[in-house]
């Protein structure tokens, strides 16, 4: 017990200052994200609660390397060993003094973060804290042991440090380059399609090593599976370290390693991870390339050895070994190209199918769709289903093993990518991520689950959403209001609110351009977040004329923000931007939204006008001229506009904005919808096909 | 009381007994006079107190001193006799002595004077350790 | 008492000690000499259980002392080279030492720091050398252990220090009947203080004496004769040596000195010398006596 509490004390110098950088860090990060302008985007995985800790979990290597420093002075370790403690007494305090440092600190930096979580409003998953924190102790003591291990090994820093490496890095490196080489050479096979064991996000270590360049790992690195793989090696490691520390002699001091065998085993190992980087990209091991690494690891292997032993003689006779471990990358790098063989050619028949599980389009991200939540449940099991997976399947591989790497020949905007798992009749589950040519063709086999008809209509319950955005403009109780309304006016017609699995708009106008029409225009979005069960979800839902209820609710809300005056005010701008006064800095854009314009089929459609004029764009005097004459004279009419929340008839939404480049001022009018006359709505008409004629020159 | 000559050649622990002794025969320690303890003899002198406390037992087996329990040492009853009695030995370098000076012819006369010289200034302190041997006796 | 049987330890192949034998009786100062690399600082090492012996024990009243708590909180060891943490002061240094020894007595601590004149709040780093040993024997006091080792400490300590030191580890020999271990090359420096002498050498304890006893049953002899004489009028004593130069002869004689002035003056010498010998005559006159052993015994494999 005195023990531990000398080590807490010695251990002050490290325990202290990490501790202050990593709060005051995640205080000033956390504090930014959360009470910031784009909240939705702030937590969206539980390892990004805190980033900083997966740094700090770094630190486990300088407690240990503190902790035991007089392993690596003759002088100290001799007073050490000379006091009334036992070689375990000695390690376990430090064990015990370091658990406490850095468990604290992880726990007062999530706790820090949780504070303004609640303080912020912002939505959170609560399970993520715990959980984060469990994860981030066992992470930090893996680096610990691993680092005490090295240290219990080693008798100067830097074999400790090698060992310490070897230890930490060379197992998941492996790993990483072996689950690295498949992903380079099957482009059907992404980093989510690898099983468990080949996964790096398994392990902690790599991990977040490897999160930093994937983005696609970061929301599935924390997770009580991960954690709890992980706990067995930290828990070996912090028996073994034990175990070595107790057997370690006090003349080891000073002295590299001491032992012959793992001075050998650590530069075969070092030279290995080395000469594995030849699967990083697809490389031939009798390439210029391969020559030029199998000279490097040979240098790796000579001069560690030199430097941990300076014993010629033994470097001389370890050559065997640098043979030995050429052949085992060698080996590794069949291996790979076995198991991509094996990849490859797994194309199962329809009849050997099971089901298909479609894990979601939007899997890679960070946080998923509510629709991805409900989807990746369903197991499909029509004969239909099969027959067009397994035939998409069959026809990526045969493409790829024609041309060696994977496209279409033509390229159509209803193409997709998706990940899907397919679970054979034997039992065994392949995952592989494949293009669907047509994304409305896989939609429709899909309609044919029921369950999947229910759940691109679910919305997530109210109380499972934390926040809500419409626009800047409105409160909260004005975005609530219009969720709600979207939400029963869409469950009421059957509606699919998520822009993925709708019918897509197939609609070309007279001049061949894609245009939504009718019910498919779009007003406005709304975007959700929240969690349901220990998943963050969003949604960016989209506001359209099919739900023509909340369409006019929404042009009631905006149009209670219409200033007074507001003509007046754009009068004056544009009086001011038509004046030599306007500076080049200074500018004008009016938008105006054209919504149920009728075309010759008798459709209607959505038209976009923008005008834009500043200063700077007035040195163009053919450009200026035309912007300022289409100004006025949309204006002219534009003035004689009514509010109005009648979806039936055209109208416009309206808005627009002055900008000073010099002095920032920044003038937003709301925006706000207005109808007109029947003649100015004619008058409207003529006027937009005379600008868009007048601009295409 | 003592003092240790640390860079002569004799042995602590013979000076040790040879100072006692000294002591003794001048009447400086009385029979009776306790000896100061090991501890603050090692102490005064920072001599080992292992060779100092092999000194006292020396002494002791000698019958110079005796140990009271509880108390110390103090110097024994027959103390002046006993190291008179050894005192005896040095007669024989007195022999020793003389032969030299025979042989270097001085006259035994001048020897002999020598001696008395001696005697006559222990009169002063001779008449007491008859007076005490008369006591004891 | 401290028992190393047959102690060995090797390093790299070379053993730095072989079969080392000796006792160490509590409450004496014991002092083990040897040459640089004799193997006093490994001896001292495997006795205070910072070492494992390769072969053979060293055992404290028969219990293996490596790795054994209970007795190692009897021992206080005090190296040539005063390790500190970093930054530390002593009385740092102190509360790591009473994190280990259940009878550390801080009051005992900050006085003797006070007696010897150290500042306990002042980093270590700054310290002299000799400094540094202080500060190492102040903890190595406080420790309430009841065995020291001193591993070539002294040897560093200026006479005054020296002194101190000394005056305090005998208070505690007396009083506690503590046992002191110190190591040295010089044999001057152990001479004084200490009351057995060990010598190492080729690893091993080739002599193990007290040193009393060496002091007094030695002694040099010179005698000389009017007359032609050879080494048999030494007959009846036992010669360790002699040398003759003319008329005038030296001996070293082991035994009784009045006994043997007797004898020799009885052969009517005109000279007659007996001289005290210093302990190292001692030890080189011991040392030849074994260096032929050792030679006869290889030479005889």
């Amino acid at each position: 017990m005195k023990m531990y509490k000398e080590t807490l004390r010695k251990l002050i110098p490290i325990g202290v200052p990490l501790a202050l950088i990593t709060i005051i860090y995640t205080v000033i990060t956390s504090g930014q994200n959360y009470f910031g302008t784009y909240v939705i985007s702030a937590s969206q995985a539980a390892i990004r609660l805190a980033p900083v800790l997966v740094y700090y979990t770094l630190s486990g290597i300088l407690f240990a390397y503190y902790g035991f420093s007089y392993l690596f002075r003759r002088a100290a370790s001799d007073l050490y060993h000379s006091l009334p403690i036992s070689r375990f007494d000695l390690y376990l305090s430090t064990t015990l003094a370091t658990a406490t440092w850095m468990g604290g600190t992880i726990v007062l930096n999530l706790l820090a973060v949780l504070g303004l979580l609640l303080i912020s409003g912002c939505p959170f998953v609560p399970v993520y804290i715990p959980m984060a924190m469990l994860f981030f102790f066992v992470a930090s003591m893996l680096v610990y042991a691993a680092a005490a291990v090295g240290c219990a090994l080693s008798g100067t820093l830097l074999t400790a440090l090698a060992s310490t490496g070897i230890v930490l890095f060379v197992p998941r490196f492996i790993q990483f380059i072996v689950a690295r080489g498949v992903v380079a050479r099957v482009p059907i096979v992404g980093w989510l399609d690898l099983p468990a064991l080949l996964n790096p996000a398994s392990n902690i270590a790599t991990g977040m090593v490897v999160m930093q360049s994937r983005q696609v790992f970061v929301s599935r690195i924390i997770n009580m599976p991960n954690t709890l793989y992980s706990m067995l090696p930290m828990l070996v490691l912090l028996l073994l370290g034990a175990w070595l520390f107790i057997r370690r002699s006090s003349e080891t001091a000073e002295k590299g390693t001491g032992r012959k065998v793992w001075i050998i085993a650590t530069a075969s190992l070092l030279a290995l991870a080395a000469l594995l980087l030849i699967t990083v990209d697809n490389h031939r091991l009798l390439s210029m390339y391969g020559v030029a690494l199998v000279a490097i690891a040979f240098l790796v292997f000579v001069v560690y050895q030199f430097i941990a032993s300076r014993n010629i003689k033994q470097i001389l006779f370890s050559t065997p070994w640098f043979l030995l471990t050429c052949a085992v990358a060698f080996a590794l790098s069949l291996g790979i190209d076995a198991t991509v063989e094996n990849i490859l050619g797994k194309t199962p028949a329809p009849t050997e199918i099971a089901s298909v599980q479609f894990r979601g389009h939007d899997e890679k991200m960070d946080n998923l769709e509510y629709t991805t939540v409900l989807l990746q449940e369903i197991d499909y099991t029509a004969d239909s289903m099969k027959k067009y997976v397994s035939e998409t399947l069959a026809d990526a591989v045969d493409r790829i093993k024609e041309k060696d790497f994977y496209a279409f020949d033509v390229y159509s905007q209803y193409q997709t990518i998706e990940p899907i798992a397919i679970t054979l009749t034997s039992g065994e589950t392949i995952k592989r991520t494949i293009e669907f040519k047509n994304v409305m063709e896989l939609n429709a086999l899909r309609e044919e689950d029921p369950f999947f008809q229910a759940a691109i209509r679910a919305f997530p319950t109210l109380d499972s959403i934390q926040y809500i955005n419409s626009d800047i403009l409105l409160t909260k109780e004005e975005s609530l209001a219009l969720l709600t309304s979207f939400i029963s006016e869409s469950q009421k017609n059957g509606l699919v609110p998520n822009s993925y699995y709708r019918p897509r708009s197939q609609y070309l106008d007279d001049r061949g351009y894609a245009l939504e029409v009718n019910g498919d225009q779009t007003v406005g979005r709304i975007s959700i977040a929240g969690y349901v069960a220990d998943k963050r979800i969003y949604e960016y839902y989209t506001l359209r004329m099919e739900t023509p209820e909340t369409a006019a609710l929404m042009m009631r809300t905006y149009n209670a923000y219409i200033k007074e005056g507001m003509f007046d005010r754009l009068a004056q701008a544009l009086k001011h931007m038509a004046s030599p006064l306007a500076i080049e800095r200074e500018s004008l854009s009016v938008n105006l939204d054209f919504y149920n314009l009728t075309n010759q089929r008798g459709d209607r459609y959505t038209q976009s006008v923008n005008l834009y004029i500043s200063g700077y764009t007035k040195h163009d005097e053919a450009y200026a001229d035309i912007y300022l004459t289409y100004l006025e004279k949309f204006v002219e009419i534009i003035k004689r506009g009514t509010p109005t929340d009648n979806t039936d008839r055209m109208f416009v939404r309206f808005d627009w904005f002055e900008y000073d480049g010099t002095s920032h001022r920044h003038e937003q009018e709301p925006a706000c919808y207005l109808a007109f006359s029947q003649e100015d709505e004619l008058a409207l008409q003529a006027l937009i096909i005379e600008w868009q004629t007048a601009t295409m020159v | 009381m003592f003092h240790i000559d640390r860079f002569g050649r004799q042995p602590i622990y013979e000076q040790i007994i040879e100072q006692a002794l000294q002591l003794v025969a001048s009447g400086v320690l009385k029979p009776g006079d306790q000896l100061p303890s090991v501890r603050s003899l090692s102490q005064a002198l920072s001599t080992n107190p292992n060779t100092l406390q092999k000194a006292y037992t020396e002494l002791e087996r000698r019958g110079i001193t005796m140990s009271v329990p509880g108390s110390g040492r103090f110097i024994a009853n027959e103390a002046q006799r006993l190291v008179a009695v050894g005192m005896e030995g040095l007669l024989l370098e007195v022999t020793a002595l003389s032969q030299k000076l025979a042989a270097a012819a001085i006259p035994e006369s001048k020897v002999q004077a020598a001696v008395h010289l001696a005697y006559s200034k222990d009169k002063l302190a001779a008449p007491e350790a008859k007076a005490s041997a008369e006591k004891d006796t | 008492m401290i028992t190393a049987k047959n102690l060995t330890k090797r390093f790299s192949d070379v053993a730095a000690l072989h079969n080392l034998n000796c006792q160490i009786p509590n409450g004496c100062v014991y002092g083990l000499v040897g040459a640089n690399g004799a193997g006093k600082s490994t001896f001292l090492r495997l006795a205070t259980g910072v070492y494992k012996p390769d072969e053979g024990d060293i055992t404290l009243d028969g219990t293996p002392v490596f790795e054994n708590i209970t007795l190692k909180k009897r021992f206080a060891f005090v190296s040539d080279e005063f390790w500190a943490m970093p930054q530390s002061s002593m009385e740092r240094m102190a509360s790591l030492y009473s994190a280990a020894y259940d009878a550390f007595d801080h009051k005992r601590f900050t006085s003797l720091a006070k007696e010897f004149g150290l500042d306990t709040g002042r980093a270590i780093a700054t310290f002299s050398k000799g400094m540094r040993r202080q500060a190492a024997t102040i903890l190595a006091l406080s420790t309430g252990a009841d065995h020291y080792f001193f591993d070539e400490t002294f040897d560093g300590l200026d006479p005054v220090m020296r002194n101190l030191v000394k005056q305090l580890l005998y208070a505690q020999v007396v009083d506690t009947g503590a046992t002191v271990i110190i190591s040295s090359h010089s044999l001057r420096e152990l001479e004084d203080t200490c009351d057995q002498l060990a010598l190492l050498y080729q690893g091993g304890i080739v002599m193990q004496s007290d040193v009393s006893d060496l002091k007094t049953s030695l002694f040099k002899l010179q005698i000389a004769f009017g007359h032609d004489f050879d080494k048999t009028v030494f007959d009846g004593l036992e010669l360790l040596s002699y040398t003759r130069q003319g008329s005038v002869a030296n001996a070293v004689v082991r035994g009784d000195k009045e006994k043997s002035r007797a004898l020799m003056q009885q052969q009517n010498p005109i000279l007659l010398e007996i001289l005290p010998v210093t302990l190292e005559e001692v030890f080189l006159f011991e040392m030849e006596a074994l260096g032929y052993a050792f030679d006869i015994t290889q030479g005889g494999n």
